[in-house]
């Protein structure tokens, strides 16, 4: 205890009312439930952040989370394994601010796990170190895996975007033998070269079809952007 | 002012326990109402979020019994440490006569707790007190914290951040362990209520 120097001298009576009534060896010892010194949370914030995460991703939510970790990486800058779970976490985070919404499935489930392996093993002062790498290897490989399966629907995606893209050709080839009008080329019906107007009208048809598919391709596109 | 009714020879004293937010305000309050709860036989009043955290104040009211043949009774308030609550604060504080300033020990707390005690003196002012002449114990909390590995601030560093002007009783403390818990409430006690006889004079 530090003492100013001029601190008010207490009335005697005072002083004892309060040793009898705050007597602490004589009074009852405070519950074993959840309030000891072993049980203290220093990841209750980070705790509280993914759960919010859970509930609604907000700028705020996010920023938070973000700034909450990089406050345990000051408080845990001794302990290699805890660093690489925050190191982790703050890489999904850093992947669902960008993504929100549209962040693979998985992203949250692997947060909530590699933040539960995290807990235990803040939590479990007595683990041995081969035990927590061990835990964080396996975290450590799920984040992989999820990296993997993130650039795999990327590439997907891609591909199928690609593939809307490009035409089908459905028309059949004669259709796109146009004569050569300029030169007053015009080949002989007879040849078969200058479709017939059943040929024509089959080949309009085929082209409404061919609208009619892009277009539905389209609206399915234009859904998943919304 | 402290409540003072001569005819019931009665006096209420506030005493309010500021500070940062999961500085262990509450945490306080928690122990003394476990450790004394046969003795002072009354219920602790808190309004907390989803999160565990004050979101009002909580409200620990007791009786110390006759002194200097005045019935004095405490009441103990904390008020939510974040910064978007300060018109809560500000509330809490009218009418205090006593003040726990509970400063978080941890390293990355440093700023905040310089924050909070100029917040404090903001808020006093508005109510035409000053931190230098109030009643007020300082509290360095969560020193258990370093058993754990966690980065502390030296005593000499929070007594030069937040005590070398007001030069008031200090001690190191552990909200969650009842370190010091107790010798910091006879202390604001004993000050407030002697400051209050002053007055009354």
């Amino acid at each position: 205890m530090v003492e100013p120097n001029d601190a008010d001298n207490l009335t005697p009576e005072l002083e004892g009312r309060l040793d009898d009534l705050f007597d602490e060896h004589n009074a009852s010892l405070p519950d074993n439930g959840d309030r000891d010194g072993s049980k203290f949370y220093p990841l209750a914030e980070l705790k509280n952040l993914i759960l919010s995460i859970d509930w609604e991703i907000t700028d705020e939510v996010l920023e938070k989370l973000l700034q909450q970790i990089q406050d345990l990486n000051m408080t845990y800058g001794h302990d290699k394994t805890v660093l690489s779970f925050l190191q982790i976490l703050d890489a999904l985070g850093g992947y669902i601010k960008k993504n929100r919404a549209k962040a693979h499935p998985k992203t949250f489930k692997t947060l909530n796990s590699v933040f539960a392996s995290l807990d235990k093993v803040v939590l479990s002062k007595d683990m041995a170190e081969t035990e927590k790498k061990k835990i964080l290897s396996t975290e450590m490989n799920q984040y992989n895996e999820l990296r993997i399966q993130i650039a795999q629907s990327k590439a997907e995606k891609k591909k199928n975007k690609l593939k809307s893209q490009e035409p089908e050709i459905t028309a059949p080839e004669s259709f796109f033998q146009t004569p050569n009008a300029a030169k007053g080329d015009f080949p002989n019906t007879e040849q078969g070269l200058v479709p017939s107007t059943e040929a024509l009208a089959k080949a309009v048809e085929e082209i409404k079809q061919y609208i009619h598919a892009e277009i539905e391709a389209l609206k399915t596109e234009i859904k998943s952007l919304l | 002012m402290a409540f003072v009714n001569l005819k019931e020879k009665e006096i209420q004293v506030k005493i309010v326990y500021y500070g940062p937010g999961r500085g262990g305000k509450t945490s306080n309050l928690e122990y003394i109402h476990r450790k004394f709860a046969n003795r002072i036989n009354t219920e602790m009043v808190t309004v907390k979020t989803h999160g565990d955290r004050t979101l009002f104040f909580d409200f620990l009211p007791f009786d110390i019994g006759v002194i200097n043949n005045f019935n004095v009774k405490i009441q103990l308030y904390t008020v939510p440490g974040q910064i978007k609550y300060n018109a809560t604060r500000k509330l809490v504080l009218r009418g205090v006569d006593g003040i726990v300033f509970v400063a978080d020990a941890m390293v990355l707390r440093r700023e905040k707790n310089i924050l909070s005690l100029k917040n404090l003196q903001e808020n006093l002012s508005e109510y035409e007190k000053s931190i230098f002449k109030i009643p007020l114990v300082m509290q360095y909390n969560k020193i258990d914290l370093k058993e754990q590995g966690i980065p502390l601030l030296p005593m000499a560093t929070l007594e030069r951040d937040l005590n070398s002007k007001l030069k008031k009783t200090s001690f190191a403390s552990s909200a969650v362990l009842g370190t010091n818990v107790i010798e910091t409430l006879k202390r604001i006690i004993s000050l407030t209520v002697t400051s209050i006889k002053k007055d009354l004079k």
